[in-house]
């Protein structure tokens, strides 16, 4: 277990031990949105290889601590710890000395000490409360210098500050004290968690406030924050994605008070990297550096259009002096074997190099055996690539979905995209989400292609929602429906085209 | 009569001019409004680069020798900007640069490219130091490989399309630890890498399709950087021929390889590499 202070600008401005190393994966993982469960806008939780981290952030100072996931504490607790070891950190900022040193690890290790009590209460809301209360019925305590604890019911130990809660039920021990027997610094600390927070500056309200911000002057961040949330939303954003990306900035910018331009030009910095991929979108790369053919399956929905990108994803290949073979997994509708060969045929005029295999329709397991089979002729037969068709299936239909397993584990492609319409708005994430999950633990879906883009004109939200909740990228959109219609996401148009 | 309304009216007006006035002055006054066209960020500037975890920031805050010993650092969310006075070996005749250090995340391709050609712009550029982890252990992970020399690839083809190109110091950092590649070493697989990415590029002849005109890195909307040439028509002047290998040399930049290590404060060499680029430059 561990805990940091640190700046976004990589600076450590405490640390409990050495043991740091691990924040690194913790912050990428901040930073590609990659499992990370947001518990209130500044304070957030994931797990990494079985540690649990969380991370209260405050005026660009992140607080962050580790341990192992077995072991549980309330996340109130954590939470009112966090803000606590904030507050001492902010009393010391100008002159870190070893007193706040001092004063941060006792109250890392009084929250250590509570994982081993195993703390029962897992529900939230209705529980919380009758904690609170029993707290606060008993007789409020104060640590003395030997860490004892002195019962007084004059004064009230108002630990937390947020919301008035008193939820810190100290549980003190003599060890805990033992390194820190100080009467001064436990007096000190407690002072420093007492005090009141300054008041908020007074928010502009009214007429003022809007001529003002004609002359380009700060609004209140809230009402900023309003409009771009509706704005995003009316451009297809789900209101949650939208949610979280507003939160985002507004714990970034950290200011009550804010011009419009520069709150626009922090969403586009923030979109743009919504949208930046992770990894590497070189997929010619990738295929000319198997020797074997390269196997990509495409699934989706019933009716995004996976059929019609695959053959322009053909197109596009053979125009790269590829050989493709086209795979007629979708053994299900009728007509899709029908539908490939003429884009085959079609293809075939342009460039001999592309081929369909297929064997009729069937049942999902002869869908997973036509596609075997696919790939035992591919690499009979010299082919670069195999683009695998499967059958549309609705993300709910759980017997629908769970073939999906099989046919990844039995056919194993190299790379699974899934098709999903630009028009899709909320369902989206959905779709993605089940489509995410359905090929089990150890493979996933590696690229979006996102279709039908040309028919959605400045809604183009579908695209931000896909990656900001799955952290997978887009790798192409569907324009149209010839075979050139297939581009890659220009973000800055993107960004431009939701924000203006 | 006339008189009494024309001057109460006109009181009244003043009177609310001059709240608006203070009103104005008061919440960020002509500064707010003054919107400059150049960026702050619009400097001679030595940029720190490279991928994640190899030490961009701890040299960085190194870089300013006042500071109290920094030795550790976590991963950066933000980039770092400061001035710095150059040269080091004799800062009374020196000039400020502004020192750019970008955090390695991929997520942040976009917003870096956007700031090296709108916000600092290719001729304010005067180096580039490409910091590496030498060890064996990162060098041993393809993932990191790939992410190592694809950065440099998408870098060499903005920097080089600058007259003269911009001059690289690969800083193989880490050379404390026990399994530590040398330079040389570094800069043979660096040019094996390389040169694949660019065969790709150039041995695609038919390329009509519009996927295929731009890079990843390069969007359609860079027109300042894209000069008409293609991705293939660039390399393919570079490299010469078709058929001909890459290597170092045939870059307009200088690219130098030199070790060191931040943690041990070995940085006295890189030092003198960027003296010597504010030297020659005045
Ligand atoms: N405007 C436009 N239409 C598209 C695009 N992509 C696909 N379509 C159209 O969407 C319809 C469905 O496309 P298909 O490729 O058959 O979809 P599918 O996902 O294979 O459908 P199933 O196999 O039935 O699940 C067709 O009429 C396509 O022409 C696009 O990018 N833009
Ligand atoms: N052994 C050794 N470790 C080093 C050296 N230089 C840096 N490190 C360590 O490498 C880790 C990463 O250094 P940073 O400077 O934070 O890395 P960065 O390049 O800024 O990484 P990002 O901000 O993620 O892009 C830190 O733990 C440093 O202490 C060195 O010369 N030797
Ligand atoms: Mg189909
Ligand atoms: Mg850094």
């Amino acid at each position: 277990m561990s805990l940091i202070i640190f700046k976004p600008s990589g600076k450590i401005e405490y640390q409990f031990n050495n043991k740091i190393y691990p924040f690194n994966e913790f912050i990428s993982n901040l930073i590609n949105k990659i499992n990370i469960n947001n518990l209130d806008t500044n304070f957030n939780s994931t797990i990494i290889s079985n540690k649990k981290f969380y991370n209260y952030i405050k005026d660009d100072i992140y607080i962050a601590l580790y341990f192992d996931s077995i072991t549980t504490i309330d996340i109130d607790k954590i939470k009112s710890t966090l803000i606590n070891i904030y507050k001492t950190y902010k009393k010391f900022e100008d002159e870190p000395d070893d007193k706040m040193s001092q004063m941060i690890a006792l109250q890392f290790n009084q929250l250590m000490k509570l994982k081993i009590e195993k703390e029962p209460i897992k529900e939230k809301k209705p529980v919380k409360k009758e904690v609170i209360k029993e707290v606060t019925s008993k007789k409020m305590r104060k640590w003395d210098a030997s860490g004892e604890i002195i019962e007084s019911t004059d004064q009230i130990l108002d630990f937390s500050t947020d919301k008035g809660e008193r939820e810190f039920d100290f549980k003190v021990d003599d060890s805990a004290f033992t390194r820190n027997n100080d009467m001064v610094l436990v007096n000190e600390l407690n002072d420093i968690l007492n005090e009141e927070e300054e008041e908020e500056e007074q928010v502009k309200t009214g007429f003022f406030s809007k001529v003002s911000s004609y002359f380009g002057s700060s609004v209140d961040i809230d009402t900023i924050s309003k409009n771009f949330l509706d704005h995003l939303i009316s451009k297809n954003v789900t209101p949650q994605v939208a949610q979280e990306i507003i939160n985002n900035m507004k714990t970034k910018l950290s200011k009550t008070k804010i011009t419009e331009k520069v709150y626009k030009e922090a969403l586009t910095n923030e979109l743009t990297k919504v949208l930046t991929p992770n990894a590497s979108l070189d997929l010619l790369q990738s295929i000319k550096s198997k020797k074997e053919p390269y196997v990509i399956s495409i699934v989706g929905v019933n009716g995004v259009g996976k059929s019609t990108n695959l053959a322009k994803l053909a197109y596009w290949l053979l125009q790269n002096n590829l050989k493709v073979l086209i795979c007629a997994s979708d053994t299900f509708r009728s007509g899709a074997v029908e539908q490939l060969k003429i884009h085959v045929n079609n293809l075939k005029k342009l460039n001999d190099s592309i081929d369909l295999f297929q064997q009729g329709y069937g049942t999902a397991d002869f869908a997973v055996q036509t596609a075997k089979n696919a790939i035992k002729f591919g690499k009979e037969h010299g082919y670069d690539v195999i683009l695998v068709d499967t059958a549309g299936r609705t993300h709910s239909n759980t017997k629908l979905m769970a073939p999906l397993k099989k046919f990844g584990d039995s056919v194993n492609p190299d790379k699974i995209i899934m098709v999903a319409e630009a028009l899709a708005g909320t369902d989206s994430v959905a779709q993605a989400d089940s489509f995410k999950k359905a090929f089990g633990n150890n493979r996933h879906i590696n690229y979006f292609i996102v279709s039908k883009v040309d028919t959605v004109g400045n809604l183009m939200g579908t695209l931000i929602n896909l990656s900001a909740a799955t952290n997978t990228s887009i790798i192409f959109i569907g324009t149209g429906q010839t075979y050139t219609d297939l581009k890659r996401l220009n973000i800055k148009q993107v960004v431009n085209s939701i924000l203006n | 009569m006339v008189d009494l309304i024309l001057i109460s009216l006109i009181t009244i007006l003043l009177g609310f001019i001059l709240i608006l006035l203070i009103y104005f002055f008061q919440s960020g006054g002509i500064n707010a409004i003054k919107s400059s066209n150049k960026s702050p960020y619009f400097k001679p500037s030595f940029l720190i680069l490279g991928a994640n975890n190899s030490g961009k920031t701890l040299y960085f805050y190194n870089l300013q020798q006042n500071d109290i010993n920094i030795n550790q650092t976590i991963s950066s969310i933000d980039p770092n900007f400061k001035e710095f006075i150059l040269p080091f070996s004799n800062p009374a005749i020196g000039k400020k640069f502004q020192f750019v250090d970008y955090p390695g995340h991929l997520k942040y391709q976009n917003l870096f490219k956007n700031l090296l050609i709108n916000d600092i712009t290719l001729n304010n550029i005067k180096g580039i130091i490409y910091m590496i982890d030498s060890s064996n252990s990162n060098w041993s992970d393809p993932i990191n490989v790939e992410n190592i020399v694809k950065y440099l690839y998408n870098l060499l083809s903005i920097t080089e399309r600058k007259p003269n190109g911009v001059d690289f110091l690969f800083a193989i950092n880490k050379s404390d630890l026990f399994d530590s590649l040398p330079p040389h070493k570094i800069k043979k697989i660096l040019e094996k890498e390389l040169g694949k990415l660019i065969k790709n590029e150039i041995t695609n002849v038919n390329k009509n399709s519009d996927l295929d005109k731009k890079s990843d890195f390069i969007n359609n909307d860079d027109e300042d950087v894209n000069n008409n040439d293609t991705l293939r028509e660039f390399w393919l002047g570079i490299i010469g021929s078709s058929d001909a290998e890459f290597t170092f040399d045939k870059l307009e930049g200088n690219m130098d390889f030199i070790s060191g290590s931040v943690l041990k404060n070995k940085i006295s060499q890189w030092e003198n590499w960027l003296d010597e680029r504010v030297v020659n430059s005045s």
